[in-house]
């Protein structure tokens, strides 16, 4: 098979060598964004995205608008709406995020909770609105999502209460990302944030599975280095896709690197020289190789000379982004034009809003594009023998070549310039082809790109955010805390996309392995008590098969069947909140049952309870030696006198274990507890009673009942 | 001075354990060099080049479809294996039944088995990088309903 082979059209050479041509399209600033805007879903199928930065020296960080996978709405007896949110910050893990820089729309209100890897907070979402008498009932959504399992990112929950009357709950939650996702620094070799353009380039390849041997790390390692030296940071918010390459040549040169491929390896250059320590070389510039006709081939050399259209003076205006502390970003332009030239425009505008937020790197990137356009006159083509200069040069050496115009009448005169190797081919034939972009000097050798680059500096002014008119800040603008996690593992989430393990036996009494390890066997009545008044029925985690008669005063408890392992009244999981406010619309209805007496609250007295509990064996389980006799069945009833409320329900959870010589297991330990409703204050949790059971039994909830007298 | 190349490949995974070494110019012979025996394979890659754009190295051999050559290079794309290709130069009136050790490195470079095509005579496998010119999607990762369950309508 033979392939048809061509050159790129000279002219290219320029471009791909890093002049910053007219950008096809000038739009606003992308950094931008709106403020006061409801709040968004994410939808299934776009991007996670990525937040990159890091906040020092007083400037860097990134405003993000993150979606919301997640809500749940509810509303008090004042009818004031608690809004929450679950909303998506980062693929990895960022900084953790303090008060301070949470906003909905444009006031710092609210609270939150932040985690990596898991789901944040421990709200189950959905609408929870309820009439309430003499409010109109808001109007919140109600497809509010289940929860998800978010692995290897960050999240964030966010809640926030409004009053009636404002339908503020459902604006857009932003924040002021001060750390980024962590990366491997090649810089310092650090895990953490960073705002070095290298770093994501290094982050990116290895996502995308390019062997390491493809990547040229030491390339990418100087060009962090030139990177930082230089103070060229990148803060930026990915949240649309693109292709990688795409991405590199529009960005890149706005950090004045230049995507190489050598040798099959990938990485980054800078655009200009520099020194060793990565600072751009404003002194003589060395070449590697120069060319005469000694080496060339003859009938090889060609010429391309800048088109008149790419000599005009003009003006650079580039936007970029002030971050403040402690207040909104500010989107800022620099204007970069030579003196004395292009008052009037010509201007190109280059938007660099969305990765920069130093003034020094825009107008350093603005005098490149300038420089580079009108110093740099022609690019240059030529083959040469394989000599010294095949081991030699790589592309981005500075090469020298003069060869000499010998006209018949006019003497001789030398074309004899500095160019910067762009490419070179090496053919079977032998010969080795070299793409250059011309390198210009001044009479002092040294280049007068990096010279004007390295002279350019902005006006150091900062502005502030001229934010006027009362403030709407609840929280305060120098509050640093950074609240206590709250999560839900992803062990704990029922896998809500079917792709976890959740295995279901066939046959009568199919048992259910959630994950967690929990057994739930269909058809159980589960915990808890009956109903006052001795009747059975449904009471308190009755795992009956269906979810929607839960009557679980935590609706958040993940213990909703019979787990094997249940957390203490002492254990911060513990279920059962008895600080549950009453008349919040997610108590059951048991917690305000029918009285005797018709009325509620009851009148303070006596009452009484009786407390009936069995424990059976659907396996006689066979004793080892020398251990006392295991029991089958036994049955224990108490009753006594309850004071100081009125009993509404009972609980029965498990204690704890010990482990027994006598069994295969452990001795499980079950200890019920009464529910008592005072009057007024938090509920009143009493243990009953205790009961023990060996692994070989399935205990049977206790039937109970509540007398009133 | 007699000017000649001679062209050597080396198929190697990740982990750096080599799979094939070819060269294409001692005919019918396995030569040694750098301490490993290099097996006759007549190949040609059409040479190669390095720049500061991003797809350059996209390089074609074309190699005779042998049981060999298919194997190799089945086993290699479909386990995105890595390819060193290198380019020697040398003096054939100093020898030319053996590698020298004075031979000059004139070029080489890695890439991975990215495709081929070819019949049931030759093959042409191109050499270049795993990164798709249209796909290589950036972020990398979708919301599935696994990650952020059924979502929510706002």
């Amino acid at each position: 098979m033979s392939w048809i082979k061509a050159a790129d059209p000279l002219a290219l050479v320029a471009i791909q060598a890093g002049r910053i041509g007219t950008p096809s399209r000038e739009d606003g600033a992308a950094g931008g964004g709106s403020l006061d805007t409801q709040q968004r879903a994410v939808e299934l199928g776009e991007p996670v995205p990525i937040v990159f930065g890091r906040r020092r020296n007083g400037a860097g960080g990134i405003f993000i608008s993150p979606g919301a996978t997640e809500a749940r709405f509810e509303n008090d007896t004042s009818n004031a709406v608690t809004a929450f949110y679950h909303l998506v910050l980062s693929e990895g893990e960022i900084d953790s995020i303090a008060v301070r820089d949470v906003f909905q729309r444009s006031c710092r209100v609210g609270s939150h909770t932040q985690t990596y890897n898991r789901r944040a907070g421990t709200w189950t979402p959905g609408n929870y609105i309820v009439q309430r008498a003499g409010y109109d009932k808001p109007e919140c959504p109600y497809y509010c999502g289940s929860v998800g399992t978010y692995p290897n990112m960050s999240t964030l929950s966010f809640q926030v209460t409004i009053p009636d009357g404002f339908d503020q709950w459902n604006r857009q939650v932003h924040l002021f990302i001060r750390g980024g996702m962590h990366v491997t620094r090649l810089y310092d070799s650090t895990v953490g944030p960073s705002d070095n353009f290298a770093d994501l380039v290094q982050w990116m390849l290895s996502s995308r599975m390019v062997p390491s041997s493809l990547v040229d790390t030491t390339a990418l390692s100087s060009a962090a280095t030139f990177l930082e030296v230089n103070g060229f940071t990148c803060n930026c918010w990915l949240t649309e896709s693109r292709n990688y390459a795409d991405l590199l040549a529009e960005w890149a040169p706005y950090f004045l690197l230049g995507e190489i491929n050598n040798a099959g390896k990938r990485g980054l250059r800078p655009l200009l020289p520099t020194n060793g320590d990565g600072t751009i070389n404003t002194g003589v510039i060395n070449w590697e190789y120069i060319f005469t006709e000694d080496t060339i081939l003859p009938g090889s050399l060609e010429i391309e000379y800048t088109s008149l259209a790419d000599r005009q003076p003009f003006v650079v205006q580039l936007t970029w982004r002030q971050e403040l502390d402690d207040d909104m970003a500010i989107i800022r332009t620099a204007e970069v034009r030579y003196a004395g030239t292009a008052e009037s425009g010509p201007y190109e505008s280059h938007d660099l809003s969305a990765f920069c937020t130093r003034e020094d790197h825009a107008v350093k990137v603005g005098a490149y594009i300038l420089a580079k356009r009108t110093y740099a006159t022609h690019t240059i083509r030529f083959a040469a023998r394989p000599q010294a200069h095949n081991r030699i040069l790589v592309p981005g050496d500075i090469i020298r070549v003069k060869m000499a115009r010998q006209a018949s009448t006019a003497g001789t005169s030398y074309h004899d310039y500095l160019y910067q190797v762009e490419r070179i081919t090496k053919t079977l034939a032998g010969d080795v082809a070299y793409e250059c972009v011309h390198f210009p000097i001044g009479t002092d050798g040294k280049s007068l790109v990096a010279a004007d680059v390295a002279a350019a500096t902005g006006t150091g002014i900062l502005l502030t955010s001229y934010k006027t008119g009362v403030g709407c800040d609840v929280n305060s603008g120098s509050d640093t805390t950074i609240p206590t996690e709250s999560f839900i593992e992803i062990g704990d989430v029922n896998d809500p996309g079917g792709e976890l393990g959740t295995s279901v036996s066939t046959g009568a009494g199919a048992e259910v392995t959630l994950p967690g390890g929990s057994i739930v066997t269909p058809g159980d009545s589960g915990i808890g008590g009956g109903s006052p008044g001795g009747g059975g029925g449904s009471g308190p985690n009755d795992d009956s098969g269906n979810p929607d008669d839960e009557k679980d005063p935590s609706p958040d408890s993940p213990y909703d069947s019979w787990p094997e392992n249940y957390p203490t009244p002492d254990d911060p999981d513990w279920p059962f909140d008895p600080a549950l406010p009453i008349d919040d619309p997610t108590a059951p209805a048991w917690l305000s049952p029918a009285t005797p007496s018709g009325e509620w609250p009851p009148p303070e007295g006596t009452y009484a309870y009786t407390w009936n509990q069995s424990a059976y064996s659907n396996d006689i389980h066979t004793p080892l030696s020398g251990c006392p006799f295991v029991r089958t069945s036994s049955v224990q009833a108490s009753s006594g006198p309850v004071t100081g409320g009125y009993p509404v329900g009972f609980f029965f959870y498990q204690e704890g274990s010990v482990h027994s010589q006598c069994s295969d297991g452990y001795i499980k330990l079950f200890r019920t507890y009464l529910v008592i409703r005072p009057t007024s204050g938090p509920l009143i949790i009493q243990a009953v009673g205790i009961s023990t059971s060996t692994s070989a039994f399935i205990v049977q909830p206790p039937t109970m009942s509540i007398t009133y007298t | 001075m007699a000017r000649a190349q001679s062209q050597y490949l080396r198929i190697y995974d990740t982990a750096g354990v080599t799979y094939q070494r070819w060269q294409s110019y001692y005919s019918n012979t396995t030569v040694s060099w750098s301490s490993a025996s290099w097996q006759y394979v007549p190949f040609i890659a059409d040479g190669f080049t390095a720049g500061l754009s991003g797809d350059e190295t996209d390089i074609s051999i074309a190699a005779p479809a042998t049981s060999v050559v298919m194997d190799a290079f089945l086993t290699a794309i479909r386990r995105g294996h890595l390819v060193e290709l290198s380019i020697y130069q040398f003096d054939t009136i100093d020898g030319n039944d053996t590698p020298q050790t004075e031979q000059e490195l004139v070029a080489s470079v890695i890439g991975q088995v990215v495709g081929g095509s070819g019949g049931l005579t030759s093959m042409a496998i191109q050499l270049g990088n795993a990164l798709s010119p249209v796909g290589a999607q950036i972020p990398p990762r979708k919301f599935t309903t696994r990650i952020m369950g059924k979502g929510c309508r706002l």
